[in-house]
């Protein structure tokens, strides 16, 4: 039960916008541009660093949306979780040694920005990282802990069927993170 | 060190906002909607909440940026501010607000640790559902943007006031004031590798935030890159060739507070117009800087001297007036006699000469003094007065920094820079004694270069007057006749003064912090009318060329200047016999360098070095060896500690060594306390020196003949006639002595030497520095915003003065006896006849009648003499009634005590009769003045000099009490098209400001400027 009342039903962040449409714009617009905006990181990089920081900060909304949404991307929800999960890199699920220290960088920044330190990112560019896609992690990181702190913070209530995720991450997918009709279940 | 590439110079979250415009569009978008648009919350509770957040997470940027913001939206420090986050718990926030914060902590340490207890806390505070959304949303946002600007581990600014720059501005703007530039970029983002490919410009207006008025010559940088630029009077600007990209432009000026512009977006090939709107400073003096003193910027109220400075509007109003001299009559402590059309002497406290030379006067570092004596010739600067950024002066001795000469005070001259004067300006000025006057100056910028080029001419009827009989003097005024009288005339034609210049400066920036110049000029002047203490001289035709080279950069200043003055005609004595010329070709290479650092913010120094090489010649008309070489060194060195706040002391010492003068060592040591903001107290004790020019060192010429009560040349001739009938009777035998009374080989009966021996002003090698030792009290306060004031007391002891020529002071040239003259056997004679020669001659020519290469000859010469004790007090005040009206006025006292004044010379009288300051016990200017920016604006000054004695070498007598009254209105007609009209002693109160000087008359002048692109 959310700590204040929202005009739309949808678990998660979803009722947070369409409920609080004025700040839900331009962090919607962030979303967008940062998550499917031209990049060298592709989208399912992109929703794996995403899903890092939803882990690390424990939000289960967001964890399961985005974990459901790299899916679609890298394979199955259950690969992602084990390439999440493998943080010192040792699987084979961790051959991509650059995702591999951006998921690193991702995770610290989503704890704090001073736990993110000159050796990650030296390890991250020696693996080939530009400084765009640095830059980047580092802000999808930084969205991230937002989203995860707004969603926990408001207490929103979380889908009470977990097919619920697999109809946000179809969204995600096709339309990305733009606003689009009130209340027809989109992020 | 950032994680990533970021530019140069911006800090926190402007370097990666710069990096991704189009994210930074969307951040800068939710921080105004969280905390700066119209909400139930103000602006400044909100702030205070994001910097609680950020503070809890330990983000030093995020944590002062918003406390800065805070402190301006609720005029609370940020270190309060700070201090208030830390324990989420502001005294001056309500405890709902106080609440609200802590639930936005809870959000920091992740969203499950909002519990339902701290809601209730807040809403049974008051707090709406929005207000405690909004909260907990900021608090997640600020984990964020401080997760944003950590985990790139973004650079903080170097001093932790830039906050509060940064802070105030953006406090005023909001975020969303730089959003629509960056929606642009959000466009440009599509592909960020064109990003960088091209350039272009950004250009607009600099309002203040209050009065929306057009702020002058503020500076406007990108920073990061080298380009910056001044606005125009309109409050134009623009920065040429910029690569494109996403910029902060940094605003600095006198009028407004210093405030940075994040998110300036600059598109290949097109220009970005932007207008800026700074706050204006609302306290009038309170960001003037001032270079002088220190030899570094510093604020002018703490500054370990008195100075008075005049930048800006008002200089372009004082421009009105034509003549730089007048443009400094009447400020704070200024002492300024006119003597002829364009020539002044510019003191300050006290000894005036009439061809002052104890104010060191620089142009842009360049000591532009003629030389041979020393003295300013002021209608020969190469620049009009519209072409000045700042007139400073420095008060009291300042030796320390400055070595020789600035002895009372220094005047700091400094030309406007190619970039602050961008632009076209053509200015035409006519007036009485047909002034006319026209100057050109355009100056602009080619890549990395800007390049300046000035061009003008003026010219007028001298007010100095054809001095040959008695009536044309008794008509200027009484008392000039018969000393003042010449021997050679002034025509019409020698009146015409003129003076011609131009100049080219080129500078290079290579990069932000450095930049190198080059700077020629070339001035041709004439027919100006000096008055020295050997009489009136006239000079025809000279010319000055200048060069200079310097680098400078933050710490670093380096400078190489050449000057160079020649005369194309003769210069002549006009009281001397005919013929008497003076030719002047001299030059002069000075070398300066000087490092100035902040060790901490309470440690500062400067430390420099200086040579200066001179060759002085006269194509022997003034000096029987010439050229006379000098070498000069000096070093010195400044420290500036904040010993204990507010308490600080500035030391500084300079060492000079030369061969014209003994080794000089002079200290300055000032104890500035500030109490705060609108009081602050200084004493300061130092000790300065004049050096001898020149002339009074090496120079041998003719002088003026002796005259008899009628004022006709004594006729020695007959003398020696009626000598030789009374030795002849007293010896019983037939005497044809001739003991060089006059000069038998000229025949010539204008010529004094045909009938008088000859009379010599000769130079003194022995000279000794002047030196002034003194101590100030200064103290400059304001009461509200409107009204300020400034008092300064000092106390000086003055000794070893340069004397003026004076006769029998020069131990080299005995008193004439007839003894040496008579041949053995009639020597027993020579009382009766030293007292037939002696009953012919004036006390004066008594005095100065010596042996001079074994003949009689009329000899004066320099000595250093006396020891006197001076002391005055300048108060200041000044009331701006409204931002439009403003009166002000000035009141200095003066006084001296010749304590030891004599000479060798046993005719000659001492004390006052050797020495006197030539400075008015009491003057007073009063002023009002109205104006509209860019519209019109009138003053109106009075200004009283009460009755003083003047002594200057030959020129002895009263300066009566004078009050004149000036006038000086500009109007707009268009924003590029400003006529003005100066009139300078409105009521036609003819007087004269220094004894054997001009009568001086009212003066009208109409001027036009024309300002273009």
């Amino acid at each position: 039960m959310p700590h204040v009342e929202l005009t739309s039903p949808l678990p998660g962040i979803t009722g947070l916008l369409n409920t609080f449409t004025e700040p839900a714009a331009p962090i919607r617009d962030l979303t967008q541009v940062i998550m499917r905006g031209e990049n060298t990181l592709s989208f399912g990089e992109r929703e794996l660093i995403a899903s890092a920081v939803c882990v690390g900060n424990s939000c289960e909304f967001c964890s399961n949306a985005h974990i459901a949404a790299a899916a679609r991307y890298v394979g199955s929800a259950q690969q992602v979780r084990e390439l999440l999960d493998d943080q010192a890199g040792s699987s084979s699920v961790s051959s991509d040694l650059k995702l591999h220290h951006l998921l690193s960088i991702s995770r610290s920044v989503g704890q704090s920005g001073k736990n993110a330190t000159p050796e990650m990112f030296a390890a991250a560019r020696m693996a080939g990282a530009t400084d765009q896609e640095l830059h980047d992690t580092v802000l999808i990181a930084a969205l991230f802990s937002l989203y995860n702190r707004y969603v926990d913070g408001m207490a929103t209530d979380v889908p009470a069927d977990a097919s619920y995720y697999e109809t946000l991450a179809d969204r995600l997918t096709t339309a990305g993170y733009v606003a689009k009709g009130a209340s027809n279940g989109t992020h | 060190m950032a994680h990533i590439d970021l530019p140069d110079g911006a800090y926190g979250i402007r370097g990666p906002m710069m990096v991704r415009p189009d994210t930074a569009a969307a951040l800068n978008e939710l921080a105004s909607v969280l905390l700066h648009d119209a909400h139930s919350l103000t602006a400044g509770e909100r702030e205070f909440i994001a910097t609680a957040v950020s503070r809890a997470n330990n983000c030093t940027y995020c944590s002062n940026i918003h406390a800065a913001i805070t402190a301006a939206h609720t005029s609370i420090p940020r270190t309060s501010i700070l201090a208030d986050a830390d324990r989420s718990e502001a005294a001056w926030a309500s405890p709902k607000v106080n609440a609200l914060a802590r639930l936005a902590c809870a959000v920091r340490d992740g969203g499950k640790s909002v519990s339902q207890n701290l809601i209730d806390d807040a809403a049974s505070l008051g707090a709406t559902e929005l207000e405690i959304h909004d909260s907990i949303l900021i608090g997640a946002a600020f984990c964020m943007f401080n997760r944003y600007v950590d985990g790139l581990d973004t650079p903080t600014p170097p001093d932790a006031e830039l906050y509060d720059d940064m802070g105030a501005t953006r406090a005023q703007q909001g975020y969303r004031a730089i959003l629509w530039k960056t929606v642009i970029a959000v466009f440009m983002c599509i592909a960020p590798s064109v990003l960088f490919a091209g350039t272009g410009s950004i250009s607009g207006r600099v309002l203040t935030s209050d009065t929306k008025e057009p702020a002058f010559g503020v500076r406007v940088s990108a920073v990061g890159t080298k380009s910056h630029a001044f606005t125009k009077r309109d409050g134009s600007f623009s920065l040429g060739r910029i690569e494109a990209g996403t910029y902060s432009l940094k605003v600095t000026g006198v009028e407004v507070r210093d405030s940075v512009f994040d998110g300036v977006v600059v598109e290949d090939g097109k220009d970005t117009r932007i207008d800026l709107v700074p706050d204006r400073e609302t306290i009038t003096g309170r960001e003037v800087v001032v270079y002088g003193v220190s030899r570094r910027p510093q604020k002018i109220t703490e500054t370990p001297a008195a100075v008075t400075v005049v930048t800006g509007e008002k200089l372009q109003r004082l421009s009105r007036a034509n003549q730089l001299g007048r443009a400094l009559e009447g400020l704070n402590g200024v002492d300024v006699v006119q003597n002829g059309a364009t020539d002044f002497n510019v003191n300050t406290r006290g000894f005036n000469n009439s061809t002052n030379r104890r104010l060191l006067v620089l142009v842009d570092g360049r000591d532009v003094a003629l030389q041979q004596i020393g003295a300013v010739e002021w209608n020969s600067f190469a620049s009009p007065l519209q072409d000045l950024e700042s007139i400073e002066l420095v008060r009291g001795p300042a030796a320390a920094l400055y070595g020789a000469n600035a002895f009372n005070g220094v005047l700091n001259i400094r030309t406007l820079s190619p970039r602050e004067a961008q632009g076209t300006k053509i200015s035409l000025l006519g007036g009485d004694y047909k002034t006319m006057r026209a100057d050109v100056r355009h100056a602009g910028t080619i890549g990395d270069f800007a390049y300046k080029i000035t061009m003008g001419r003026s010219q007028s009827y001298n007010l100095a007057q054809n001095r040959m009989d008695s009536a044309s003097m008794v008509a200027e005024y009484t008392s000039l006749w018969p000393a003042a009288r010449e021997l050679n005339p002034l025509s019409s034609e020698n009146r015409e003064t003129f003076a011609t210049y131009g100049t080219l400066r080129m500078d290079y920036d290579i990069n932000e912090e450095q930049t190198v110049l080059a700077e020629f000029g070339y001035s041709q002047f004439g027919n100006e009318v000096m008055l020295a203490g050997a009489g009136r001289i006239h000079v025809p035709r000279s010319e000055k060329p200048f060069a200079r080279l310097a680098y400078n950069d933050h710490n670093l200043h380096i400078q190489g200047a050449f000057n160079q003055r020649s005369t194309l005609d003769t210069m002549r004595v006009l009281a001397a016999p005919p013929g008497t010329i003076i030719l002047d070709d001299s030059y002069d290479l000075n070398l300066d360098a000087q490092y100035v650092d902040t060790i901490s913010p309470g440690l500062s120094y400067v430390v420099g070095g200086q040579y200066q090489y001179l060759s002085v010649a006269s194509s022997r008309t003034v000096f029987p060896n010439e050229p006379i070489l000098a070498r000069i060194g000096g070093i010195y060195g400044q420290i500036e500690a904040k010993i204990a706040d507010p308490l600080t002391l500035v030391a500084s010492v300079r060492y000079d060594n030369a061969n014209i003068y003994p080794q000089q060592l002079s200290p300055r040591v000032a104890l500035l306390y500030k109490a705060n903001e609108d009081h602050s107290f200084r004493v300061t004790a130092g000790r300065s020196f004049q050096r001898a020019n020149f002339s009074e060192l090496f120079r041998l010429y003719a002088f003026r003949p002796a005259f008899d009560a009628s004022g006709r040349p004594i006729n020695f001739r007959g003398l020696q006639q009626r000598i030789n009938d009374t030795l002849s009777a007293l010896s019983g035998s037939a005497q044809r002595v001739f003991m060089g009374l006059y000069d038998t080989t000229v025949t010539n009966q204008r010529d004094p030497r045909g009938i008088q021996p000859g009379a010599y002003g000769v130079g003194n090698p022995g000279l000794n520095v002047e030196q002034n030792v003194g101590i100030e009290f200064g103290y400059s306060g304001r009461l509200g915003s409107s009204f300020t004031f400034s008092v300064d007391a000092y106390y000086n002891r003055l000794t070893n003065f340069i004397s003026g020529f004076l006769p029998g002071v020069n131990s080299s040239y005995a008193i004439w006896s007839s003894a040496q003259a008579l041949p053995a056997e009639l020597r027993q004679y020579s009382g009766i006849v030293d007292s037939m020669v002696y009953a012919q001659l004036s006390p004066q020519d008594r005095a100065r009648f010596s042996t001079y290469m074994n003949n009689p000859a009329f000899v004066v010469s320099n000595t250093n003499l006396g020891l006197v004790e001076q002391y005055g007090v300048e108060l200041s005040a000044t009331y701006a009634v409204s931002r439009q009206l403003e009166f002000s006025a000035n009141y200095a006292f003066y006084a001296a005590n010749l304590l030891d004044a004599k000479t060798p010379n046993p005719f000659l009288k001492s004390g006052r009769d050797l020495l006197s300051p030539n400075t008015s016990p009491h003057r007073f200017n009063i002023s009002g003045s109205y104006s509209v920016p860019m519209e019109w604006d009138v003053a109106m000054t009075l200004r009283y000099v009460e009755g003083f004695e003047w002594l200057a070498g030959d020129f002895r007598g009263d300066v009566p009490s004078y009050a004149v009254v000036n006038l000086n209105a500009g109007y707009y007609v268009t924003n590029d098209l400003r006529i003005g009209l100066a009139i300078n002693n409105l009521l036609d109160r003819r007087h004269y400001e220094i004894y054997g000087g001009s009568n001086i008359p009212r003066l009208t002048y109409l001027s036009a400027t024309y300002s273009f692109d």
